[in-house]
């Protein structure tokens, strides 16, 4: 049996995403957070690198740069250019995935470069690229928010400049309820995800997508909710860079 | 280190009217913040953040190690670890060189001591070899260490590097883009690598250096 029809049968066994005691199918509240690790400074040859597990996600990231921006033609004289590439292994998901750039990797890319273009003070490295390398080794939903957190930790340890640091965590409605930071059962068959990422100094959005469909006061509920799981995850980063300073002394 | 200076980007270092923004800080409204993880350090009305990590920053009359990348008719481009190339011209260079005969001085992998002539807003450096102790490089070996732990290598007015210097009888040129050149005794060449990798990595003090040259 693939995992697809177990998902399915864990689902449809209990009936419900969320259960009569208000514990979703982990045994999490609705307004929390799955188990977060980061680790700061894992590869030897990159600028910068992270390496962060967000429940079962797994993501590698290396930042390399800033380095002389290649073809010419993609150089911008005021400011440096921020190049994301987001990549799923072929064994991060339960069917194995095709390698390669897909629509989907090549969209996730684009967000995560535009979201640390907002933070990145980019005007100190003219004509200059910052390569990030995004690696997914195990995906369970929330991706793109574990990526833009380790991404966000990577560029800090590279000593890149910034305005801010980067979070990001998703909401999302399912069984008719706003919950926070999806799981996979709850993305696949839940109604709406709406990940989201800020710059926590000053609550500025500088991600948001929506998947499915809420009404505005779901709406307003499921973005003061993400908010506040930015805000936990912003914690987590503060204690991670900390802690890699322990190899330093 | 002490944990308590230690800022990460975006974090609070003070307001406008106490402090001025220095290196690895900025100024927003009101406030001066934060834009790299590292030390803060405040000193004569500015604070500073030092990066625990981070690039090479070209300034004016920096003498750095240059590594030539690329060969024209009339320029060299090289390699100093900063964001962008650096352009050495013929006419900054200490020889009479013919046009189309650069490579007959400088080719591509050759390295030289070189200074920061320019650097613009707009990204562009030039380097020149006209002045006294600028030269090309044709011995010994080239280490490069983190751009930050340049001032711990030199240390209070060179202690580090004289220390390494007198111990191991070598001959150490220290480029400010975290390249440093080593010339001697093939042991004593060695242990100086030993030494440089310890303060590069580490942070390691000269009790620490003197443990390893042994």
């Amino acid at each position: 049996m693939n995992t697809k029809e177990n998902d399915e049968e864990k689902k449809t066994e209990k009936g419900r995403l969320i259960e009569d005691n208000g514990k979703r199918l982990d045994g999490r509240n609705l307004d929390e957070l799955r188990k977060i690790q980061m680790k700061v400074g894992v590869l030897n040859r990159a600028a910068g690198s992270a390496y962060v597990e967000w429940g079962k996600n797994k993501i590698l990231v290396g930042v390399y740069g800033p380095r002389e921006a290649q073809p010419r033609h993609i150089q911008n004289p005021l400011k440096g250019i921020i190049q994301a590439t987001y990549n799923m292994a072929s064994f991060s998901v339960s069917d194995r995935k095709r390698p390669g750039p897909d629509r989907r990797s090549t969209e996730i890319s684009k967000i995560i470069s535009r979201a640390l273009e907002a933070a990145i003070l980019s005007e100190s490295f003219p004509r200059a690229t910052i390569d990030i390398y995004l690696e997914v080794l195990e995906a369970d939903a929330g991706t793109r928010c574990a990526s833009l957190t380790a991404a966000s930790l990577a560029l800090a340890d590279a000593g890149i400049p910034m305005k801010d640091m980067v979070v990001s965590c998703a909401a999302g409605k399912v069984d008719g309820r706003v919950v926070l930071d999806l799981m996979k059962e709850e993305d696949n068959y839940g109604q709406a995800d709406l990940p989201i990422a800020i710059l926590p100094k000053s609550g500025e959005i500088v991600l948001m997508q929506l998947d499915g469909h809420l009404t505005r006061e779901e709406f307003e509920k499921a973005t003061s909710l993400a908010m506040d799981g930015c805000k936990k995850v912003y914690e987590l980063q503060k204690e991670a860079l900390m802690k890699s300073l322990e190899r330093v002394i | 280190m002490n944990n308590m200076n230690m800022v990460i980007p975006g974090e609070l270092l003070g307001s406008r009217t106490e402090v001025k923004a220095g290196t690895g800080a900025y100024e927003e409204s009101e406030n001066v913040c934060s834009a790299v993880f590292g030390m803060k350090d405040k000193r004569s009305g500015y604070v500073n953040v030092t990066s625990t990590n981070g690039f090479y920053m070209p300034n004016e009359w920096d003498q750095v190690i240059a590594i030539i990348a690329d060969v024209d008719q009339t320029i060299w481009i090289t390699d100093i670890r900063a964001s962008s190339p650096a352009i050495l011209r013929a006419n900054e260079a200490p020889w009479k060189v013919e046009f189309g005969n650069t490579s007959h001085f400088l080719t591509v992998g050759d390295a030289a001591v070189v200074r920061i002539k320019s650097y613009d807003e707009i990204g562009r450096i030039q380097i020149t070899m006209a002045d006294k102790n600028l030269r090309k490089i044709n011995s010994g070996y080239i280490v490069e260490i983190p751009t930050n732990k340049i001032a711990k290598l030199i240390g209070r007015e060179g202690a580090m590097v004289n220390a390494i210097k007198k111990l191991t009888k070598c001959r150490i040129l220290v480029g400010r883009n975290g390249r440093v050149w080593i010339d001697g005794e093939n042991e004593g060449i060695c242990k100086t690598i030993l030494a440089i990798r310890k303060v590069g990595e580490e942070g390691a003090s000269i009790d620490d250096v003197e443990k390893v040259i042994g």
